[in-house]
């Protein structure tokens, strides 16, 4: 029997009201549009929802982060919900790690048109239409477990249970709407002897993302067409069993791991059981790099030319109204060392942005990297090599910071364990190599 | 340099002391305690630098009356350096050669080489107290030496680095002073923070007020379902209470209705309409009657009034006069108004005629045209006249002034010329501008030729200076001569006397002159060569200036014509009155006036042209002036004025003509009209005679017309108002009279009605009838009232469908108990509403606070900067981290470079102190940028000076007393080492090793002389082969002054 064709939108980790991360300074102008980013994200996707006519919403998890106790957030979640009620869209919403069952539980009320599973091993829900159903609807649960904290990729492994369903329970189209809990959370009693659907696989906050190994024997008992996933901010889809599984990544990108173009999924079931997926942009602010290559012989309108070129390279979407960019330089050269100066790179980058003409959307300039000095300076001085013998015996250990802390004048002080917070977010790696650059700069001037 | 022998012929205990000195390095010099070995080490000094300039407390000098010498090979060669006291200097120095050459100047400081004093007493020449202590390697020169005279530009890097780490450092944090960026950043961090957790409360705040809004809103619905009770309550007794009162009255009607007796047909309104007729009737007959009174009472009022028969027939006519009287009136009042009009105009016009002349009337200006074309005929030829007269004056005049400027001019040439006595100007032009010219060449020759003079008599001082030194002063030969005849005098007296001294003298005396004179006469050639050759140079130039100056002179007599002779002449002046430049100067003044002269003399030339033409000009005018005249005086002639008018004459004329024309016709209109209204007046008076002959049969007078007139309009107004009167009187009586009839038949048709209506009523009288009336009425009514009463009873209970209300209800219906029923409820709404609006004034305040919770955006903005301050946290911490790492590198960087890139001095020095300490200490290093030593032991430990004990001190003290004297052999200065007995403190082992070392130092070409009391190092060293030196003990000493003094 043929299957009643709908469509749906998968939308995962809006984060509403969260602050992106690591934007550095910025004008006044940019403020609120970088403020307001989540929100506008979520607004975009309710758009979408309404002007594609769907027949209903997933939201995968992650809302908004419970930390940030955002009464922002909750506000213009429940406005969205509302207005998609009005248009009669039910939408379904599973928790994720940041916006735990509890968190929901002691937020706003939601409509009607909204079911919230959560915290529990929630019953299937079919949709119909016209007394037919054309789509079911279930509650699956995932837990995850710390790696070991050397990994220093914040990556959690994630255990899918494999929901209880029969084949021969199996409705004309079946999704598996996927809540991630915490490793600290107690697990649903019918969920203690349950099967690994899926495991080790790693989800990260840090743009890495593994492809989750479903284990085929027990993926093939299950007649899951959809598996709607929501942790991992990197868009992806893969098959599974006899359906396919699809992480939406983020409505709008929140730190600068989360490059390029970022919204949700349209989903489209034809009447023959194919799927059919299609992106929709909706992160207003957008985060981007470049990459420039200075050797010793170009000049300045080369390094414009190349950055005009790495941003015309980047493909632009309709949605995105800012681009948070890192200029990412490497390179040797006098003129590679100049533009350590930062203020001697910014003023090149607005140069070459001055050049560029009209600006849409707006691009900043939030950091500028430098790739190891010391990479380029094989033949130095003596001074040079030394120094950089000397910190290779300092950078290597893996406990660099205690040692370093350690070996400083705050470590009898109160500052030590402030530093130490400070420090943990701190990569090494850019610290080792800020202090190649620092050295090498004094001992290349000596002044 | 190296010492080979010591003479002390007097220093200090030494007298007369000879040390020979062997070839090899090594010098070993043993001595007993205060055999004087310390003596000897300053003897060194001293002859070298000099003796010392202290003075005993009698205030001798220490080195009184010291002497002595040393023997020294240096670069090759063997010099003496003998020193004597001298009380004044730090001793007289003679320095001989020991060869046959001469002594090199300067031989001294070739030897020490810029070594100063000081550095030889700390590095070259040391006791034990110099090798003991620290401070004499810790001064000056010594020190930068050992330390290096700079740290080298990797040193100085270093250096910097580690003081912009420092900075750098302090500028992150500075822990201490709780300062720095990261400090800074923190504590917004910790700000940002602290309100945020503020902000957390805005959530709670928010989550109660939800919950309280939850609870309004269910209160609201609890007191809109007990309001929706009470209101049904309420609505139920009111309906009772609308409901109860038409019931029961609906009941009592229909009871009575019962009750009454049933009159069918009854007339309708039956009893209204009886009465109605009744009144009609009566009112009708009343009104005939008083009708038929009117018409009789008028009838009979007409019948007294009479009226004329004439006034009849001619009351039209009458009233027509009448009503043209007023017209009349003033026809006649503007008649004597235009007789006042009429006068002055002729008086004018009159006027107007005497002026033109007996040759104008009346007639003659109803013939004269005054149309706008002859106006316009007679302006052009008046113009035309005019502007010849115009002409012709303007020529006139322009003659006139030309012939007076010319004249002027004429007579300012005339006299220019006279002033400056010139026939023609161009002729005296081109003379003044030639002698100009002329007098300017000469004062130019002039000046040449005091240049050539001046350069002349410089040229001949300068070659009287030459000639003059070319000869030599006369003392010369005299002393010469004076020589020679003695020398000569001498020879003569030795050959004579044979005296060989005499001979040789006179001999040298001879040859003295002989020499002095060649010299003399080769100097004279060398310097008169020279002389000769400027000499002849200057002649030379002399002899061309010469030239010069002649040329000059041919060429100003050539210039000093008599035309220039008599220039000053031309002044009137006699030839010397006037210098060369106040010539030249009157000269150019007169070119210039000529020059103005001829200039006004060619403007003349025009001007005189001009005058020419305008008189040919001036005939043509006289021409045009003589036509222009006699068109004038035939158009004159033409319109009859006088033809020798002038212009304004004739318009004046024109103009009284055209005034005496428009007063004219403006009499003649006046005059018709005047005639005009005068017959209207007279036809009217005539029309009123013809009927006053009419009327009366009398012929009336017109001039009482007027009269009859006024007596006719008052008796034609009392006929008029009779006869109305009259007329009006009849009318009312035929209508008084149709009325009456009308009435009558009004009466009758009403009786017939009211017996009709009485029958329809059953009634046989009025009585009856309305008692019948009476009956039917009340039934009507109560049918009526019924009706109303049951569609009011409908209505009320038709107003609330939803209630249901019985029989029984009704008839248990209590109205007071009703009434307090609904008061209750009413009561109890009321207090329901206001508790109600109560709370959603609560609801709306709560929504309000809500809302603005909501639209708050201040959690937001601090996230934001708490996300931006992280980011400027972390990296600062980044540049933290990176900057201890840095100075952790650095660190490293620097130990590494203060233990390899050392001063070439202290790695000599750490050679030397391995030797002398055994292998005990083996690198000596100073740290960047301190002058403090650092010696590193055989386990790596760092220890600095003071840790090391008194031996050991002393062998590093030595070790780069050795690699400064290895130095500064690098820079070229090689002195012989004195070390006096600094082998005390060292232990056998180490004596013995201080031995090697200094054995082999000595070896590589350094002479070193050590001082010892220790015999047994004299006798290790003899064994080895070394040869010391056995010095004099004080008995010795003793033996050998009492010897000199024997």
């Amino acid at each position: 029997m043929p299957l009643e064709p709908f469509r749906f939108l998968h939308a995962a980790n809006l984060f509403l009201d969260h602050q992106l991360q690591g934007v550095g300074r910025v004008p006044d102008h940019l403020r609120d549009c970088i403020e307001q980013a989540t929100l506008t994200a979520w607004e975009r996707v309710v758009d979408a929802a309404i002007a594609r006519q769907v027949d209903f919403l997933l939201l995968a998890g992650n809302c908004f982060d419970a930390a940030d106790h955002t009464l922002t957030g909750q506000v213009a979640l429940v406005q969205g919900l509302e207005k998609l009620n009005e248009h009669d869209i039910p939408v379904f919403i599973v928790p994720g790690v940041s916006d735990p069952d509890t968190a929901w539980r002691l937020a706003m009320s939601l409509p009607d048109n909204v079911t919230r599973f959560g915290g529990e091993l929630s019953e299937s829900i079919g949709l119909s239409r016209d007394d037919r159903t054309f789509c079911t609807i279930h509650h699956v649960m995932a837990n995850t477990q710390d790696l070991n904290a050397s990994d220093g990729n914040g990556l959690d492994e994630l255990a899918v249970f494999a929901p209880h369903l029969a084949p021969d329970e199996a409705g004309p189209f079946d999704i598996a709407l996927l809540e991630t809990i915490a490793n600290n959370a107690a697990l649903p009693p019918e969920l203690q002897e349950a099967e690994l659907a899926l495991s080790e696989s790693r989800y990260g906050r840090n743009g890495k993302l593994n492809r989750p190994a479903f284990d085929p024997e027990i993926v093939s008992r299950c007649p899951i067409e959809y598996w709607a996933l929501g942790d991992g901010f990197r868009r992806q889809a893969w098959r599974v069993g006899r359906g396919m599984a699809h992480t939406p990544g983020c409505t709008q990108g929140l730190s600068a791991a989360d490059t390029g173009p970022l919204g949700c999924t349209l989903v489209e079931v034809e009447s023959d059981g194919r799927v059919r997926e299609s992106f929709i942009p909706t992160a207003r602010v957008r985060w981007e790099n470049i990459a420039v290559t200075v050797t010793g012989q170009v000049t300045r309108d080369a390094i414009m030319q190349q950055i005009r070129s790495g941003l015309d390279a980047i493909p632009r979407t309709s949605q995105d109204e800012l681009w948070l960019v890192t200029w990412n330089i490497s390179g040797s050269g006098r003129f590679y060392e100049d533009l350590q100066d930062q203020a001697c790179a910014e003023r090149l980058w607005n140069d070459a942005l001055q050049s560029v003409g009209s600006q849409n959307p707006q691009i900043h300039l939030r950091k500028v990297r430098f790739a190891n000095p010391m990479d380029g300076q094989a033949g130095a001085d003596f001074l040079s090599q030394e120094y950089a013998r000397q910190l290779g015996e300092w950078a290597a250990p893996a406990d660099m910071k205690d040692r370093i802390i350690a070996a400083s004048s705050l470590a009898e002080g109160p500052w030590a364990s402030r530093m130490k917070t400070v420090l943990a977010e701190v990569d090494s790696q850019d610290a080792v190599q800020a202090a190649q650059r620092l050295g090498w700069a004094w001992l290349k001037t000596g002044m | 340099m190296r010492m080979t022998d010591l003479h002390v012929e007097r220093f200090g205990a030494w007298q007369d002391l000879h040390l020979g000195l062997p070839d090899a390095g090594l010098n070993i010099l043993y001595g007993p305690n205060e055999a004087g070995k310390s003596t000897l080490m300053r003897f060194v000094r001293a002859m070298l630098y000099g003796f010392p300039v202290a003075r005993l407390n009698d205030g001798t000098a220490v080195a009184q009356g010291a002497f002595g010498s040393m023997d020294v090979d240096h670069n090759g060669r063997r010099f003496r350096l003998q020193r004597t006291f001298n009380p004044y200097t730090r001793g007289d120095l003679f320095i001989t050669s020991l060869d046959s050459h001469p002594v090199p100047a300067n031989l001294l400081e070739s030897i020490l080489n810029g070594v100063e004093e000081q550095i030889f007493e700390k590095v070259f020449a040391v006791g034990l107290r110099e090798i003991q202590e620290l401070s004499t390697l810790q001064d000056g020169e010594v020190a930068d030496r050992i330390y290096g005279l700079t740290l080298g530009p990797d040193g100085q890097k270093l250096i910097n680095s580690s003081e912009r780490l420092r900075t750098a450092r302090t500028e992150l944090l500075e822990p201490t002073t709780q300062t720095g960026r990261l400090v800074g950043l923190i504590e917004r961090y910790d700000t940002v923070n602290a309100e945020l957790r503020n902000q957390d409360k805005r959530l709670r705040q928010h989550r109660e007020l939800c919950r309280e809004r939850s609870r309004l809103d269910a209160e609201i619905a609890d007191h809109k379902e007990r309001q929706a009770g009470l209101q049904f309550d309420l609505r139920g007794s009111l309906l009772m209470q609308r409901i109860h009162g038409p019931w029961s009255r609906v009941q009592e009607r229909e009871r009575e209705l019962r009750e009454l007796r049933v009159v069918q047909d009854f007339p309708e309104r039956g009893v209204e309409r009886l009465q109605k007729h009744d009144q009609e009737l009566a009112d009708a007959t009343q009104t005939r009657t008083q009708l038929l009174t009117t018409a009789r009472a008028a009838k009979a009022q007409a019948a007294k009034l009479r009226l004329p028969v004439a006034y009849r027939a001619h009351g039209p006519s009458i009233q027509g006069l009448l009503d043209q009287r007023a017209w009349i009136r003033q026809v006649q009042e503007k008649v004597a108004a235009q007789q006042l009009d009429i006068e002055p105009v002729k008086r004018e016009l009159e006027n107007r005629l005497q002026v033109l002349g007996p040759a104008w009337s009346p007639k003659r200006l109803d013939s004269f045209d005054t149309t706008p074309a002859a106006h316009f005929r007679m302006v052009s030829v008046a113009r035309a006249f005019r502007a010849a007269l115009l002409r012709r004056s303007k020529t006139q005049r322009l003659i006139k002034r030309l012939e007076a400027n010319c004249g002027e001019r004429t007579d300012a040439i005339l006299k220019g010329m006279l002033d400056h006595n010139v026939d023609a100007l161009d002729e005296g032009l081109l003379t003044t501008r030639r002698q100009l010219s002329n007098l300017e060449q000469l004062g130019k020759l002039k000046v040449q030729h005091a240049e050539l003079q001046q350069r002349q008599i410089s040229f001949d001082e300068e070659r009287e200076r030459l000639e003059a030194r070319l000869i030599l002063p006369p003392w010369v030969y005299f002393v010469l001569v004076l020589f020679g005849i003695s020398g000569v005098g001498m020879l003569l007296h030795g050959l004579n006397t044979g005296l060989q001294l005499t001979q040789v003298v006179g001999g040298v005396y001879a040859l003295l002159v002989i020499t002095c004179g060649g010299i003399c006469w080769a100097i004279k050639n060398y310097f008169e060569h020279e002389t000769q050759q400027r000499l002849a140079h200057v002649n030379a130039l002399t002899d061309t200036n010469v030239r010069k100056i002649r040329d000059t002179h041919q060429q100003t007599r050539q210039l000093i014509t008599p035309d220039l002779l008599a220039v000053n002449s031309s002044f009137g002046q006699t030839p010397e009155s006037f210098s060369e430049a106040e010539l030249i100067k009157r000269l150019a003044q007169r070119s210039a006036d000529l020059e103005h002269l001829s200039g006004d003399e060619k403007v003349l030339n025009s001007r005189r042209k001009r005058l020419n033409d305008l008189r040919v000009q001036q005939q043509h005018r006289e021409r045009e002036v003589g036509t222009a005249r006699q068109s004038w005086q035939e158009l004159m002639t033409h319109l009859g004025f006088s033809p020798t008018a002038g212009i304004d004459e004739a318009f004046e004329t024109w103009k009284v003509v055209v005034e005496a024309c428009e007063l004219k016709r403006r009499l003649d209109a006046l005059l018709r009209d005047h005639q005009q209204q005068k017959w209207i007046v007279h036809s009217y008076e005539q029309r009123i005679c013809e009927i006053g002959r009419r009327l009366h049969d009398v012929t009336i007078e017109q001039a009482k017309a007027w009269e009859y007139l006024k007596a006719w309009e008052q008796q034609l107004t009392a006929y008029a108002a009779n006869r109305q009167e009259r007329v009006r009187l009849k009318r009312e009586s035929r209508v008084r009279l149709r009325e009456a009839s009308e009435y009558a038949s009004l009466c009758q048709d009403i009786k017939t009605q009211r017996a009709a209506l009485l029958v329809q009523g059953g009634a046989g009288n009025h009585d009856e009838f309305l008692e019948r009336a009476e009956q039917a009425d009340r039934r009507i009514a109560l049918l009526e009232e019924l009706t109303e009463l049951r569609m009011e009873l409908e209505r009320a209970a038709g107003s609330d469908r939803d209630m249901v209300i019985t029989e029984e209800d009704l008839r248990a219906y209590q109205q007071a108990r009703n009434t307090q029923c609904i008061e209750t409820l009413r009561q109890e709404l009321t207090d329901l509403d206001r508790e109600l609006l109560q709370t959603y004034e609560q609801l709306g305040s709560l929504k309000h606070e809500i809302k603005h919770l909501e639209s708050n955006r201040e959690s937001s903005r601090l996230r934001f900067d708490r996300e931006q301050i992280a980011a400027e946290l972390q990296e600062a911490g980044c540049d933290w981290l990176a900057t201890e790492l840095a100075g952790h590198g650095l660190q490293g960087l620097r130990g590494h470079f203060e233990r390899t890139c050392q001063p070439i001095t202290l790695a000599d020095a750490s050679r030397h102190l391995q030797r002398l300490t055994l292998g005990k200490y083996r690198n000596v290093w100073t740290p960047l940028g301190e002058r403090q030593l650092r010696i590193d032991d055989d386990q790596n430990r760092t220890l600095t000076v003071e840790q090391l004990s008194r031996g050991t001190r002393e062998q590093l003290f030595l070790a780069i007393r050795l690699a400064l004297v290895e130095e500064l052999a690098r820079q070229g200065t090689r002195l012989p080492m004195v070390l006096d007995d600094v082998l005390v403190n060292f232990d056998q082992e180490r004596s013995e090793a201080a031995t090697e070392v200094l054995r082999d130092f000595a070896q590589k070409g350094y002479q070193v002389l050590l001082f010892t009391c220790h015999r047994h190092l004299a006798e290790r060293a003899e064994q080895q082969g070394l040869h010391p030196i056995w010095l004099p003990g004080k008995e010795t000493l003793a033996a050998s002054v009492e010897r000199l003094a024997g």
